[in-house]
């Protein structure tokens, strides 16, 4: 592995362990907070034990997710001071502003933690929004760095200089919106699906009819009514991305669906790979005309295939692969809580078959590779670039050659993590058992939050 | 006042707010584990207790801190970044570990012993990695042209004045603790 290579695999491995964290971290909240609101409207106790379940899942979940975060908030200076110089220049407010967000986030998140027994009802469902509030925001404003890195704005390069500088034009760069609407779409979509793979499982363990059956049962149909909502409308956010891809980025889009010749009537391949040498994906299935319809709303939209641009600034064309696994899944995602919604509201069956519980275990799982794959994508897609068409990857990165100890050490760290975070879930909620936590809530003078400190 | 001393004002006016939190964090962790033995004594109770609630903010400051510094004086990043990638690398997963493990603690009765010592050995190591910035930043381990910057480890770790930092930040970090320690004490615990 070169310099380059090395740094960049060493950013991407703390990127793709802290991104699962960050990710639930976002996505749990809404779940929680959509669990006291069905409390409200129902009166029903199980609905705050899965909050407070929940709760205390992401209370570990932020154990790994926040220090992996300042790893990530300083790393990004000590392998890539290039690209930090020019980010401390021109784009350093949503770095300033998230510091607030994510202030607020544990303000409120100790509010409905430690106070939660002792505030109204309405008082902890706005201490919990503004729990949700802030993960979100923060994660819609780090993400507007990397949009900023696709469709840089707000300032120019004059003889090696920074001139011109706009932080705001920068804020507001032309991808802003869609690619953090994305981020934070992709996130509750992922939360839902996570809950629901986890009460999936449970339904599946338990005998059905009992006390612990119905209440997972009851945490999958409120995901599978959240997962449906915001897969569906990541599809249509994921849509205007591509749309946006076309006109911001368009080699990035070219190298995704493995085109080469530039043409109007551009076919869409789903499956296979992308062949360098005979200029095509192979075993791929092709959908003719698609692509140049999706890409501007007509088939006589133009497509610029890869061979319009020096191949110097070709992404790696496995990102093609990577493309169509996160499309894939997503739309596997809305299929799926379709099915069980019209399953469920539609021909009124009580309970889901067997093999639809085992798909929603599959699920949780294959939203986080969804994701995983889409910011793989999004990164590598952008190569030979940190700041599109402004700044390369090799002027960005450190000087400093010994990275190969550094990167094991941190391998070795996230290794100890990853598994004792499992640990830490699996030991805690085995003493801890829904009926335990069901029981506490029925008695009136028990408090039931107070284990999660 | 000149910007630049505004903005250096406001980067050591963090450095400041982080030295106290961060020094009642490591020492908390440090005596923790010197009284572990002793079951009779309050004192790992007390020092347990100040590791908890701060830890978010603590963590939250590292990267303020590092913020301010791009921000404000973003031709410094380069450099600093450099040399100081190894002890900052080390830093970080201290601190990672050391975080993980309190939060994990709360839920795992089991791992309260390890947090112990886990706490207890990095809240000696990180305020000896902390300070050491200032021995690297001034007096002369990094070496090469501007652009090409490198810290010379060997040379930094065996030098008398490197070690002469690393002790006096682990001796104000226990020692400021001991002293903030008994004003606290007579708060009801849990």
């Amino acid at each position: 592995m070169d310099h380059i290579q090395m740094a960049r695999a060493m950013f991407g491995t703390n990127m793709a362990v802290h991104i699962i964290f960050a990710t639930i971290g976002v996505g749990l909240p809404m779940m929680m907070l959509a669990a006291e609101l069905m409390y409200q409207r129902t009166k029903d106790l199980q609905y705050v034990v899965m909050a407070k379940r929940w709760t205390k899942t992401l209370g570990v979940l932020l154990g790994v997710g926040i220090p992996t975060g300042t790893i990530a908030g300083v790393q990004l200076s000590l392998l890539w001071p290039g690209f930090m110089e020019v980010i401390g220049r021109v784009m350093a407010l949503p770095f300033q502003i998230e510091i607030y967000a994510f202030m607020v986030e544990a303000l409120f998140m100790s509010i409905y933690v430690y106070a939660a027994e002792k505030i109204k009802p309405w008082a902890r469902i706005v201490s919990l929004f503004f729990v949700a509030f802030g993960a979100m925001a923060s994660a819609v404003l780090i993400s507007n760095v990397h949009a900023f890195e696709g469709t840089p704005a707000g300032f120019r390069f004059e003889n090696g200089e920074i001139v011109d500088v706009d932080p705001w034009a920068a804020f507001f760069n032309p991808s802003f919106l869609v690619t953090a609407g994305h981020t934070a779409l992709t996130a509750y979509t992922t939360g839902a699906f996570v809950v629901a793979a986890v009460a999936a499982y449970k339904m599946l363990k338990n005998k059905y009819g009992t006390a612990e059956f119905n209440f997972h049962q009851k945490a999958l149909r409120l995901s599978i009514v959240l997962g449906l909502v915001f897969s569906f409308l990541t599809a249509l956010n994921g849509h205007a991305t591509t749309q946006h891809l076309y006109r911001e980025q368009p080699e990035k889009l070219a190298a995704a669906e493995g085109l080469f010749e530039t043409q109007d009537h551009a076919g869409l391949t789903l499956f296979g790979y992308t062949d360098r040498e005979a200029q095509e994906v192979k075993y791929g299935i092709e959908f003719p005309w698609l692509l140049s319809f999706l890409s501007g709303n007509s088939f006589d939209t133009v497509v610029t295939g890869l061979n319009d641009f020096p191949e110097e600034y070709w992404p790696p064309l496995y990102v093609h692969i990577l493309f169509n696994a996160m499309v894939i899944i997503g739309s596997g995602l809305i299929a799926l809580a379709l099915f069980a919604l019209v399953w469920n509201k539609w021909l009124k069956k009580e309970t889901y078959p067997k093999w639809v519980l085992w798909l929603f275990v599959a699920s949780g799982p294959l939203s986080v590779i969804s994701i995983e794959c889409g910011w793989i994508f999004a990164c590598t897609g952008r190569q030979p670039w940190t700041i599109y068409r402004m700044l390369t990857t090799e002027d960005s990165v450190t000087s400093y050659e010994n990275l190969g100890f550094l990167f094991t050490m941190f391998i070795i760290v996230y290794i100890i993590l990853c598994v004792s975070v499992v640990f830490t879930l699996l030991y805690y909620f085995k003493r801890h058992s829904v009926m335990d936590d069901i029981y506490k809530a029925e008695q009136k003078d028990v408090r039931l939050f107070d284990s999660n400190s | 006042m000149s910007d630049a001393l505004l903005a250096i004002t406001l980067v050591w006016g963090f450095i400041f707010l982080y030295a106290i939190m961060a020094s009642m964090d490591f020492g908390a962790g440090f005596w923790a584990m010197t009284y572990i033995k002793k079951e009779e004594t309050n004192a790992t109770k007390i020092a347990n207790s100040y590791l908890s609630p701060t830890w978010e903010v603590t963590n939250t400051f590292v990267v303020g801190l590092v913020i301010a510094i791009y921000s404000l004086f973003p031709g410094a990043v380069f450099p600093i970044g450099v040399a100081l990638i190894v002890p900052a690398s080390l830093i970080l997963v201290l601190l990672c570990i050391r975080s993980a493990f309190l939060v994990f603690s709360h839920s795992v009765d089991k791992y309260e012993k390890a947090l112990t010592y886990i706490s207890g050995v990095t809240g000696l190591i990180i305020p000896g990695l902390l300070i050491s910035v200032l021995p690297i930043t001034h007096l002369g381990f990094v070496e090469g042209m501007r652009g090409n910057e490198e810290l010379n480890l060997s040379k930094l770790f065996t030098s008398p004045n490197e070690y002469a930092f690393v002790g006096f930040g682990i001796m104000s970090t226990l020692f400021y603790h001991l002293c903030s320690c008994p004003i606290t004490q007579n708060k009801p615990m849990k």
